[in-house]
């Protein structure tokens, strides 16, 4: 469990941010309060997975594998970091 | 080196085993693993039989889409041409594309894994021989059923995508959209059991030592492709059961005048539909980067981005399925999401293309068959994207929505990212089959046509979108300005059909397929554990990895396990058997014990086949008759599982012992059971959005739910039944088997009561299916809990009848632990569909 947990955390706190994202502009609406609260989740998602990407540097791996496993957590990482500041976008700029 | 189980590393050093081999090992092996005859071939469970029936199958029916496809493009060649009706055109461009997308493509990448699978983990077979078996007669039979509607002009005629209200009864009072629903209900079914069978196969079944970052990318692709199908099937599954149900029952879950929305099915279908498209391309993407380092000689460059990418993808595919609903009016920002989301989702694919391209360009390619299929998949497959990517931009996707630009892209992706790879991996991997490799001087000829032709059937249909031309109509006028760019698309076609064709003919000269070994071997000098000299068995014993290409890293690897050195080279107890492993560093944990022929599978998917058609063509007494056999099938698989080896430790090989009976959640049965109820809780979880999406979309017509008070008594029982439930494997535990019997018999009563109360609740306070949306959806989920709870009391009383014929051992026992943990979650599914329609109120 350990070894997914490491490898997808990144990718959990994007499906996070999607959903709750999605879930606010379907359920609630798209008025002004909406917006903030989905660009504050995205500032809270983005800092998530930068405090994990400090957590996974720090680890120390014992072997190729733990070493594998930590340098692929962190590519899943940026591509997370990538892939929630994009979607944070249509909260500020969509009409 | 770290242990993941307490299995100390330092003991693989014992292997391999010098010497010679026990005599009659060999002998006792392959009576284990002895070839059918004749009849026999039905009841074959093995994998190197079903792989081929099934890759087999799901060719034929390219080839028969592949007819259709060619029908069509004949009736558009020129305008006002009058080759098909406009009816039958309806019919077969929606079996064309239903056919390709769930009898093709899915099937194709499964038929593949349970082919390749064992042999590429090490393994002897997948851990459920006969839910394989199932999956491939269950799709096989209903696949054949369902292709045959056309022949009686019974064929769904509504789009692959059947959309309502055209597929309601109002606009479809026919059978053919019935025959879509439970036709393809049913074939999902198989999809799914495939899907847990790859899963618990790759955790569990990898040879010794193939830790994750060791283990194959065709492997990693399968995992995430089959953890995608069951999440993301389920939706369709649950899809088809309302709309059949809106059809066979009139309850109008789909119908705006009495509070549905036809909007809420294409949510369900496409939260299914567009992950569908990254399921059929990741194994395929998993076939290119198992295929490319062999034809680049070399390694792969990027095997941990590769990894991350096929996360990322499975990840981010469920993010954009909105995309398809641009023009139904969603709110602007929801609306932005889904398009970020589709271009975010462009980034990880591109990764798996570079990595390819950097293979390619850091070793020495060949231009043989493999070699040209794999570049031109990454060229259509390219090509394909970056109109995917225009696509995801709205206002782009508003101007060319249901056009020809559409049919363009969807072809240009699939066709690059599924049929491209998938005929490079027939070449790659068909001498690992067959006495003889395909033609590679015909190989080429068929590279060339199949090629040139998709560039000039669906080159032109960009501008035939641009220009207008809306798809899935049967004519046009000729003063549109279509014709030319339809009889070139026509040429083009039948260009790919001649390359296909040409294929078939080699094929039939040079494929002999050999399941008991005589195959061709490793003409491409790949480098994974497939290409060990096999038999029906798989290797002759299953060696430690080291390495991801350990045939190149260790050239007497395969002699060694040839001559029995490593793990299993005999069957210790005389039947079937492989090696489980742990999931992250695949340490051996235990042996299991695999069944053999049976005609369970058979004879489960034939009669379940039958319920389903006969249901369609309302032949109620033959339904009923065929779901009866179809039980009593089931029930005779189950009683055949779960047997008690009368071996405690077992030697696997080099003096390294493991255990033969293993229980709870290390069992690949727990394993198999947990999946299944997430399959389940994805049913259920649709089912509560569907609920949330009336409730938020429809609310002049939301009426208020019955009170929560009155339903505590429903949340207490299920609580119970969950409480008492787990608590059979707490009195197993005490040698109690009666008693554990018993509890389960006593939590599915607690469940059903529930159920009971709770549908008397609603009924009492006046909601009736037939009147609202919201009420036929809140019966939905009762129903639901009905179907599980049915399975709930087989198990229950299968337990029981195990009791008492001494089957049940104790402390622990694996029938129990599964009965127990479904029966469990049958209570918690109970308490949440009670407890979630209630909270939705009038706001």
């Amino acid at each position: 469990m350990k070894t997914w947990l490491i490898l997808l955390c990144g990718l959990v706190l994007w499906a996070v941010h999607f959903f709750v994202a999605y879930f606010i502009g379907e359920f609630i609406g798209e008025t002004q309060g909406p917006r903030i609260a989905v660009l504050g989740l995205t500032l809270l998602c983005l800092a998530g997975v930068a405090a994990l990407g400090v957590l996974l540097r720090s680890m120390r791996p014992e072997d190729d594998h733990d070493r594998w496993r930590r340098s692929a957590a962190l590519g899943t990482l940026a591509i997370s970091f990538v892939a929630i500041f994009w979607q944070g976008f249509p909260a500020l700029f969509v009409p | 080196m770290t242990s993941e189980t307490g299995f100390d590393p330092a003991l693989y050093a014992r292997l391999p085993v010098e010497g010679p081999r026990p005599e009659g090992e060999e002998e006792k092996l392959c009576r284990a693993w002895s070839a059918p005859k004749g009849w026999q071939h039905l009841t074959e469970v093995n994998n190197q039989y079903i792989g081929i029936y099934y890759v087999g199958t799901a060719f034929l029916f390219f080839i028969l889409a592949g007819i259709l496809a060619l029908l069509m493009r004949v009736q558009l060649a020129a305008p006002l041409l009058d080759v098909l009706p406009q009816d039958t055109y309806n019919q077969v461009f929606t079996m064309h594309g239903t056919v390709m997308m769930f009898l093709f493509a899915v099937p194709a990448v499964e038929a593949v894994a349970v082919l390749l699978l064992p042999q590429m983990l090490g393994a002897r077979d997948l851990p459920f021989p006969r839910l394989s078996a199932y999956a491939f007669w269950a799709y096989a039979i209903g696949g054949l059923c369902f292709f045959a509607s056309l022949f009686v002009g019974l064929a769904p005629d509504g789009g692959w995508f059947m959309y309502p209200p055209l597929t309601s009864k109002a606009f479809s009072p026919g059978i053919n959209v019935d025959f879509w629903l439970l036709g393809i209900g049913f074939i999902e079914i198989s999809a799914i059991a495939g899907a847990i069978e790859i899963i618990v196969g790759v955790m569990r079944t990898r040879a010794p030592g193939m830790s994750l970052d060791k283990m194959p990318i065709f492997a990693w692709a399968l995992l995430v492709f089959a953890v995608m199908i069951i999440i993301a099937f389920p939706a369709v599954i649950l899809s088809t059961l309302l709309l059949e149900a809106e059809r066979a029952l009139n309850w109008p879950i789909f119908d705006v005048g009495r509070g549905g929305d036809p909007v809420l099915w294409q949510h369900l279908f496409w939260f299914f539909g567009h992950p569908e498209v990254y399921i059929i391309f990741l194994p395929a993407a998993g076939m290119m980067s198992m295929i490319i380092p062999t034809v680049a000689r070399t390694e792969l460059v990027g095997y941990r981005m590769i990894v991350l990418a096929m996360l990322a993808t499975g990840f981010l595919s469920f993010g954009v399925w909105a995309h398809h609903m641009f023009t139904t009016g969603m709110p602007p920002m929801t609306t932005g999401f889904f398009s970020a989301a589709s271009m975010a989702v462009s980034v990880p694919a591109g990764i798996q293309v570079f990595s390819w391209i950097a293979t390619y360009a850091t070793g020495k390619p060949r231009f043989n068959a493999p070699g040209l299929f794999t570049m031109g998949a990454v060229i259509v497959f390219v090509t394909g994207g970056l109109t995917g990517v225009m696509v995801a931009l709205v206002p782009f996707d508003w101007q060319v929505h249901d056009t020809y630009f559409i049919v363009a892209h969807l072809h240009y992706v699939l066709i690059g990212g599924m049929v491209f790879p998938l005929f490079a991996a027939f070449y790659y991997w068909i001498p690992m089959s067959s006495a003889w490799p395909l033609s590679e001087r015909l190989a080429k000829w068929v590279f060339t046509l199949m090629f040139a032709g998709i560039n000039i059937a669906f080159m032109p249909m960009h501008f035939a979108g641009l220009m207008g031309m809306p798809r899935r109509v049967y004519t046009y006028l000729p003063e549109h300005g279509w014709a030319l760019p339809n009889l070139i698309s026509t040429i083009g076609a039948f260009m790919f059909a001649a390359g296909v064709l040409l294929f078939v003919i080699d094929l039939a000269r040079n494929f002999r397929p050999r399941p008991g070994g005589g195959s061709a071997g490793n003409v491409y000098g790949a480098g994974t554990l497939e290409w060990l000299p096999s038999d029906l068995y798989g290797s002759r014993s299953i060696p430690v990895v080291a390495s991801r290409e350990p045939l190149w890293d260790d050239p007497a690897l395969a002699q060694n396990a040839e001559r029995g050195g490593y793990f299993l080279p005999g069957s210790v107890t005389g039947y079937r058997e492989s090696l489980v492993t742990s999931p992250i560093r695949a340490e051996p944990q235990y042996l299991q014990v695999l069944p053999g022929r049976t005609a369970s599978p058979f004879a489960a998917a034939l009669f379940t086949a039958g319920f389903f058609l006969a249901l369609t063509v309302q032949a109620y007494t033959f339904s009923i008759a065929s779901a009866i056999l179809a039980l009593m099938a089931l029930l005779r698989w189950l009683w055949e599982t779960d047997r008690h080896v009368p071996l405690d430790n077992v030697d696997i090989g080099g003096g390294i012992m493991v255990p033969a009976n293993v229980t709870g959640p290390m069992s690949h049965g727990w394993w198999a059971t947990i999946t299944l109820l997430i399959v389940i809780g994805m049913i259920f979880s649709m089912a509560l959005f569907g609920n949330a999406f009336l409730w938020s979309n429809q609310p002049a017509f939301w009426s208020q739910p019955p009170a929560i008070l009155p339903a505590f008594p429903v949340l207490g029982l299920n609580l119970a039944a969950v409480a008492l439930s787990l608590g059979a494997r707490w009195i197993l535990r005490r040698q109690r088997q009666g008693w554990a019997s018993a509890a389960l018999i006593g939590a599915t009563a607690l469940a059903t009561g529930a159920l009971v109360l709770e549908h008397s609740l609603w009924r009492a306070a006046g909601f009736d299916p037939e009147m609202s949306a919201q009420a036929a959806l809140a019966y939905t989920l009762q129903a639901l809990q009905m179907f599980i709870l049915v399975v709930a009391v087989l198990m229950s009383f299968n337990i029981w009848a195990r009791v008492l014929r001494g089957l049940v051992t104790a402390p622990t026992n694996t029938s129990v632990d599964v009965a127990a943990l479904f029966i469990a979650y049958c209570g918690a599914q109970g308490f949440v569909g009670s407890l979630f329609p209630r909270l939705l109120g009038v706001s």
